[in-house]
Parts: C-alpha cells; sequence; structure tokens
C-alpha cells in the first residue's frame, strides 16, 4: 500500500523557539512543514507561493498581524485552512479571527497532546464538510 | 476665661504639627479630651473656636495626606499590574517552548535517550512546567487585580462542563488509585463564563487529586438551591485547620504546606478561583476538618439577575 501522502504546512510565528515548537508537532504528525514565515507579509507571500493545506498562523506577527493576513487570504483564497496559535490572553483576538473564517485555534501553553488533537479533530471536521459538500473527495489525506 | 497655659501650650505645638505637616501629636487625642472637658465646664467659647477651627484644619490636613498617599498607592498597583502583565506575556511563550520541546524529546520522538538525559529532561521539563503555571497565575491575577477580567457569560450546562473537565484528571485520579464519585442534579442551563468556571473546576478538582490519599475518594456534586448553582468538590485529603481556613483565599498561601507527591502549587489558584466566583456574583467556600479532609463549594446565581439596568447588566460580565 502506497505510503498516504503528507499534508503541507506553513508556520507563520515571529519567536524562532515557537516555530521550531510548533515545527516539532506537526512533523509528527504526517505532515510536512513546507514554509516558514517570520512576518506578515511574508506568510502573505509564501501562502500564494506554497498554497499548503495548513497555515498555522500566530497572532502576534510584526508588519501584518495575524488578523489582517486571515483577512487577505481568506479573501484570496476562500478554502484557506488556517489554525491560529495564540497565547491565553488573545481570546478576544481569537473570537474574531474565528469569525473571520479561521478553522480553529490552539494556544501554546497547551500539552502538546491537547495541540496534536485540536490540530487533527479541526482538520478531520474540514476534510468531512468538503467531501459533503462536493464529490468526489478532496485529495488530502487524514493527519495521523 | 481663656485656656489654661498648659492647655494652650498644648493647642499650640498641635498647631506647630498641623503647620508643618507631621503626623498626630503626641497625647493629642487626650489634649483634645481635656479641651473638650475644659470648654463644657466652664463655657470657654474662644477656646470652643479655637479648638474647632483644629480639629476642621486636622481633618483637611489628614484627608488631604490621605487622598495624596491613595491616588501614589493606586498609580502603584497599576504600575505592578502592568509590570506583571508584560512579564507574564513575555516570560510564557518561551516556557511554552521549553516544556513542549522537553516533551517531546521525552516521547523519544527525535531519537533514544540514556538514562541521565531522561532524567535531565524529566526536571527541565518539571520545571517549566511549573514555572508556566505559576507565570498563567500571576497573568491571571495582574488581569483581575486591574479590573479587565471580562466574562464571556453563555447559558450553558454545568453538569456537562464538570464531567469533560474530570475526564482530564481521570489519568492523575487513576495513578493514585483514585475515584470520582458524582451526584449531579438534573440543573437547566445557567449563565456563567464555560472557560473561567472550568479554571475554578480544574483548580479545586485539581487540589484534590493532589492532597487525597491514595485509593480514597473523591465526590463532585452539582445541585441548586436557593436560586444559585451549588458545586462542591470533597476531598479524604490531610485537610486545612480551623484557623488557616480564613487565609487560604488569599494570595500565595499554599494548602497543607507541601502536596505529598511532591508536586508544588503556585499558591495563587484559590485566590483567582474566588475572584472569578466573586465576578459572576457567587462565593466560593470552604469546610474543613484536620485528618478528616475538606470540602471547596461554589456557588454562581441560576439566572441572570431580573430587571438588571443594561449598564448593570454589563457590570455583571466584568470582574
Amino acid at each position: 500500500m502506497a505510503q498516504a501522502k503528507k499534508l503541507r504546512v506553513i508556520i507563520a510565528e515571529d519567536e524562532s523557539h515557537s516555530r521550531l515548537f510548533l515545527k516539532a508537532i506537526v512533523t509528527s504528525m504526517n505532515c510536512e512543514v513546507v514554509g516558514e514565515a517570520g512576518t506578515g507579509v511574508e506568510t502573505i507571500e509564501l501562502y500564494r507561493q506554497l498554497k499548503p493545506h495548513i497555515l498555522l498562523l500566530d497572532i502576534n506577527l510584526p508588519n501584518k498581524t495575524g488578523e489582517e493576513v486571515l483577512k487577505e487570504l481568506r479573501a484570496e483564497f476562500p478554502r484557506a485552512f488556517v489554525i491560529i496559535v495564540t497565547s491565553v490572553s488573545d481570546q478576544e483576538t481569537v473570537e474574531k479571527c474565528i469569525g473571520l473564517g479561521a478553522a480553529n485555534y490552539i494556544r501554546k501553553d497547551t500539552p502538546i497532546a491537547d495541540i496534536k488533537l485540536a490540530i487533527k479533530e479541526t482538520w478531520d471536521a474540514y476534510v468531512t464538510s468538503l467531501r459533503q459538500a462536493t464529490a468526489p473527495s478532496p485529495s488530502p489525506n487524514n493527519v495521523s | 476665661m481663656k485656656a489654661t497655659g498648659a492647655i494652650a501650650q498644648h493647642i499650640q505645638e498641635i498647631f506647630k504639627c498641623i503647620q508643618g505637616g507631621q503626623g498626630w501629636c503626641k497625647d493629642e487625642g487626650q489634649v483634645y479630651v481635656a479641651l473638650l472637658d475644659h470648654w463644657a465646664v466652664l463655657k470657654d467659647y474662644e477656646l470652643k473656636h479655637q479648638l474647632l477651627k483644629n480639629l476642621v484644619l486636622r481633618y483637611a490636613t489628614i484627608e488631604r495626606n490621605l487622598a495624596e498617599l491613595n491616588s501614589k498607592l493606586v498609580e502603584l498597583n497599576h504600575l505592578k499590574n502592568r509590570f506583571l502583565g508584560f512579564a507574564a506575556h513575555d516570560l510564557r511563550n518561551p516556557l511554552s517552548s521549553i516544556r513542549g520541546l522537553s516533551e517531546i524529546m521525552l516521547t523519544e520522538m527525535t531519537g533514544p535517550l540514556t538514562e541521565e538525559q531522561r532524567e535531565f529532561l524529566s526536571t527541565i521539563y518539571a520545571a517549566s512546567r511549573d514555572m508556566l503555571a505559576l507565570v498563567n497565575d500571576l497573568l491571571d491575577i495582574s488581569v483581575i487585580e486591574s479590573g479587565r477580567l471580562d466574562l464571556k457569560i453563555q447559558q450553558d450546562s454545568l453538569k456537562t462542563l464538570i464531567r469533560e473537565r474530570l475526564r482530564i484528571f481521570k489519568l492523575a485520579a487513576e495513578s493514585k488509585g483514585i475515584q470520582f464519585s458524582t451526584d449531579f442534579e438534573d440543573l437547566p442551563e445557567v449563565p456563567f463564563d464555560r472557560n473561567r468556571i472550568a479554571q475554578v473546576i480544574d483548580n479545586l478538582v485539581g487540589n484534590a487529586v493532589k492532597l487525597a490519599p491514595a485509593e480514597s475518594t473523591i465526590e463532585v456534586r452539582l445541585w441548586q438551591q436557593a436560586g444559585f448553582a451549588k458545586v462542591s468538590v470533597q476531598d479524604e485529603g490531610p485537610g486545612i485547620a480551623a484557623e488557616d481556613q480564613p487565609l487560604i483565599f488569599g494570595e500565595f498561601q499554599r494548602i497543607g504546606g507541601q502536596h505529598p507527591s511532591g508536586e508544588k502549587g503556585t499558591g495563587l489558584g484559590l485566590a483567582i478561583a474566588k475572584r472569578i466566583i466573586e465576578a459572576h456574583r457567587g462565593y466560593l467556600e470552604v469546610r474543613s476538618a484536620l485528618g478528616v479532609g475538606s470540602t471547596f463549594s461554589f456557588a454562581i446565581p441560576a439566572e441572570v439577575e431580573h430587571g438588571a439596568s443594561q449598564e448593570a447588566q454589563g457590570d455583571y460580565c466584568r470582574g
């Protein structure tokens, strides 16, 4: 049986240690980190260029906030699958981002198992909803 | 009749104190009492005028000094909260990464570990986890103290929330052979902030799991009484001495000292829980006896108050 195709992920996060942390998590989930961005502008450029399955987007990015990036990307790519990466004090912004079309959010200070579960469940729900909306099913594989 | 020489001298001293901005003079209270007696007996109106003038001046000075001091304290408290907020925010992200990356390495996802490496990493993991808990609690305290605790009140099921939180503690409880015994009344949905009440439940259940002896039972109850939804968590832990019970909701207080497991608490959890419950216009209390165990209970209004004005409703949503 052929190896399941890996999901392609971009991590947008200005702090290198957080990028490393998120990268370690997603690579353990049958995902490939195809790009890393440290600013808002860089994130939009990288997304256009690589069109990943998943974008992990930090709220506090320099030169364009996560909220602005999300708004622009969702306008250009309405099916963009974006998970917001946040800290607890950003709750208000998180709610705004969910309203703007983010699939879910993860808090960096939660245990790894919870972060992985949140990513997996959100992705699975997204794939299921796409399958229901369009037949035949979309190509991406489930994360493990 | 004029004030006697000794009394007049005292009055002069008191005036000097006022003019010099000094505090309360030595024996000043007794001098006033003597002056009042003197005036009452001898009807010395000049002395009465002097006495009243002195008292008015005195109160004005004290009030001004207190207002200045109060203003300085408010400013200092504001600065402290801002510092705590910034410090906590800037510490939390790197701490999350340290804890997370050490956790990843401990799972041997990045390769096998020697015993020594495992021990070192376990220490890094545990220390960063505790520091993260402390930083999160400090941030909560700073948010609550600065009045920025915005509650997102929604009608929700307390029963579902308690069940969800107990599932999280199941593994930790089972590792000590602790059983959860539950007794939940079928309550209608009540108004509360789900995340904040989850934090309170986590604190009470987490403390119970830490302090309860192995092979014991923790009883969790939910019921409605006198317009309040009530939740209690009862453990068979060491209990809290009567004289310590009023102190445990203060900041940096640790229940029963060191946890038997050696795990440290931040000493802020109950202080935060109490403030969250009070922001819901409820109350948090403890009943405990040494050697018997403790029951922590909280109560929140089962309904949003009827007839509350828009402003009061807004206030309801604030800590």
